[in-house]
């Protein structure tokens, strides 16, 4: 029998992100970027998210640009204290200074989103100076009144008249890592990404494409990788709801052939099934229930 | 201070909130879904989980649902065994400040339902250890019951292998529109940790100034993330499927099972908190004292969304209620140990700087309250129209009350009717 060639696996695994979106220093449930519902400290929600094994956090501070200024140093200062995973933040970068800032206070990459549109040279500014690994472009897109595609700054308030297509190869060519590609129209609406927009996006270019928007289920994360063809998926109020949320949302993940996870938390969550309606987890049979009653679990040694 | 232009909430509020454009708060405009949602089919969903939920076993448990003497535990074990026919345990947390009322209106819960219930009760020497740490630590003479209400049925639930937990009102979609009721938003250990706890949890306060060790404090612990997904542990809060109305609530429960009112030293509800002494007393005063309001905003909040309060009714209770002292405040002082001083010194720490300032003389004034915000821009147009009249009813004592004021650790509380 003839040896068979070793598939060389050189995929990247896919990864789940958190978005925390923060306003006046606290961290937000936003929906369709109009209505704010307050959630907690950014502090205990990274606390936690990394407990639960999420992959990468991004932190923006929404309010930043409209007052003029950036996140602040001591806020990056302390959730990076807590923060185990790839760490971006935004909010307001304009110069390399600012970023060289945020990335000294603990970040590992930032985001950057008006700033890129109105001076397109700092992506190469920043990338050349810190790497483009640390450059994140985030784009936020609503259909526009034609119908069309349209990239928004101003927490969606104001048109560009870019396309995100064009866009996006355009923030490739200037050098950015990776594109954080935002639906307005999805944002808090729990109806799963816009996969239209970022199929297109994601295959227009060739740096990592994370979703964002509307993702409320694990099927939703799952289409955002097998439709959507994005590298990353992330969600931001979603991982507020239950316990565990992004352990469970793995756990489900997993049970696609296609996807690719880190998965390594010690509890995983593989052993229960997931609600088809809500992608929640649903109770254990009775039988496993009678026969762990009397088991002894000892805690994790590490 | 902002204050909410349709209830009368400040930004301080230390759950957190938000503003939109016209003043309203986020707790008001979640509160709006009360109004909009089909609660039908929020009904449904529910009885979609509880039937998921009833345990094939013989004879086992479906869920577990924390009681008191007070709060809603009527109202939900009557909703989960009496209508929707699950078997569930009952557990509580035995939070020492316990009034006759409160340990009375537990022992007729138990034997109206016939329900089984576990009670914790921590040895009294180590819950006053505590009580001094987090007194010193966060200015909270509550932290322990708060801890031990929170943390008791989850470790039953993970310890006799019960994967439901069934709470009632989950306090930051009904003050502060944390979540929409959409979100059916579950019990997590963060929320706990942040809202609940101050931010403190159990292993945080061991401390050996405090003569506090992981051993006092083992009780308050949470079960570790493995036993809790070992048992696929949810916890779900009935006022994202029910249309939460607590006044209407307890008012059937006194009507269904004489369920005992008592009046409340610094606010108007009668139903919520008649189990415990200092709850909308000392505890109540000490939260004015941080945050520059206390329990009667929380109620006339409340009220005024279910349109049966206007503002102006609610800002005349709050000027009524906020500046009554404590009448239970002696009481807690002898069973601590601790001078009036002593526990002022320690509240004064946690006054909350964007309410409260220090004058010339030393003595500490608020900057700001509701009564300077009566006519605040956009008050009237985002005014919500009163339906009915808002009157807590009291209702006669089962036992006449003894004459002393004690706290009761264990007592028998069923009694025959006098």
């Amino acid at each position: 029998m003839p040896l068979r060639k070793k598939k060389v696996i050189t995929m990247l695994k896919n990864r789940l992100i958190a978005c925390l979106v923060i306003k006046n220093g606290i961290v937000v449930q936003s929906i369709g970027f109009s209505r704010y519902l307050p959630v907690g400290k950014p502090e205990i929600a990274i606390e936690f998210l990394n407990s639960w094994g999420i992959d990468e956090i991004i932190v923006v501070d929404i309010d930043a640009s409209k007052e003029g200024r950036t996140i602040s140093r001591d806020n990056v200062r302390s959730i990076a204290k807590k923060c185990f995973v790839p760490l971006t933040v935004g909010g307001g970068f304009n110069s390399v200074e600012e970023v060289r800032q945020a990335i000294r206070s603990g970040a590992d990459k930032v985001s950057i989103n008006a700033a890129a549109i109105r001076r397109p040279e700092l992506i190469t500014e920043i990338a050349a100076v810190l790497g483009a690994q640390s450059v994140i472009v985030s784009m936020d897109v609503k259909v526009n009144q034609q119908g069309k595609y349209e990239v928004f700054i101003s927490n969606g308030k104001e048109e560009t008249g870019l396309d995100p297509v064009s866009w996006a190869k355009k923030v490739e060519e200037l050098g950015a890592g990776e594109i954080l590609l935002n639906s307005i129209d999805r944002d808090g609406t729990k109806q799963g990404y816009d996969l239209e927009l970022i199929k297109k996006v994601s295959a227009a270019v060739n740096i990592p494409v994370i979703a964002l928007g509307g993702a409320c289920h694990p099927d939703h994360f799952c289409a955002g990788i097998e439709k959507g063809k994005a590298a990353a998926v992330a969600a931001a109020n979603y991982f507020h709801f239950t316990e565990h949320s992004v352990i469970t949302t793995k756990a489900a993940m997993k049970k696609q052939k296609s996807i690719h996870l880190r998965l390594d938390t010690y509890a995983h969550y593989l052993h229960l099934e997931h609600q088809e309606t809500d992608g929640r987890i649903r109770k254990p049979s009775d039988d496993y229930l009678e026969e762990i009653r009397f088991e002894f679990h000892p805690k994790e040694e590490i | 201070m902002k204050y909410c232009t349709r209830c009368v909430y400040p930004e301080n509020h230390p759950l957190n909130i938000t503003f939109d454009e016209q003043g309203v708060c986020s707790g008001c405009r979640v509160h709006e879904e009360k109004d909009s949602l089909d609660w039908k089919k929020r009904e449904e969903e529910l009885k979609t989980i509880l039937e998921e939920y009833k345990s094939k076993s013989k004879g086992h448990y479906d869920c577990i649902i924390p009681v008191s003497g007070a709060k809603d535990s009527y109202f939900i074990v009557h909703l989960i065994k009496n209508i929707y026919g699950m078997k569930p345990l009952l557990v509580s947390y035995n939070k020492h400040y316990n009034t006759e009322i409160g340990i009375r209106n537990l022992a007729y819960l138990r034997t109206i339902f016939d329900c089984d219930i576990l009670t914790q009760t921590i040895d009294p020497k180590t819950v006053k250890k505590i009580t001094r740490a987090t007194l010193r630590d966060m200015g909270s003479i509550y932290w322990h019951c708060l801890a031990g209400q929170t943390v008791f049925p989850v470790q039953i639930a993970v310890r006799l292998k019960i994967p439901l937990i069934i709470w009632g009102a989950h306090q930051g979609i009904d003050q502060v529109g944390m979540f929409s009721h959409l979100d059916n938003v579950e019990m997590t250990r963060k929320y706990r940790k942040e809202h609940d706890l101050m931010g403190w949890e159990a292993e945080d306060l061991v401390s050996e100034a405090m003569y506090l060790s992981e051993k006092d404090l083992q009780a308050f612990a949470y079960p570790h993330d493995k036993e809790i997904e070992k048992v696929g542990v949810r916890g779900i809060y009935l006022n994202n499927y029910i249309r939460w109305d607590s006044k209407k609530q307890h008012e059937d429960m006194i009507q269904l099972y004489g369920y005992e009112s008592f009046p409340q030293q610094r606010t108007f509800d009668t139903y919520n908190d008649v189990d415990c002494h200092y709850y909308s007393d000392l505890h109540d005063h000490i939260k004015f004292l941080k945050y520059g309001y206390g329990k009667v905003t929380d109620h006339v909040c409340r009220e005024i969304r279910l349109k049966r309060m206007t503002r102006e009714e609610g800002i005349d209770l709050i000027k009524k209620y906020s500046n009554i002292p404590p009448k239970n405040i002696h009481l807690f002082l002898d069973w601590l140990g601790i001078t009036e001083d002593g526990l002022q010194y320690f509240i004064d720490q946690y006054r909350n700087k964007d309410i409260w300032k220090k004058n010339d003389q030393g003595v500490w004034e608020l900057r700001d309250n509701i009564l300077h915000h009566q006519h605040d821009p956009h008050v009237d147009e985002v005014r919500l129209e009163k339906k009915e009249e808002c009157h807590f009813q009291i209702t006669p004592l089962k036992k006449n009350p003894s004459p002393h004021t004690r706290q009761i650790l264990i007592g028998r509380g069923f009694v025959d009717r006098e």
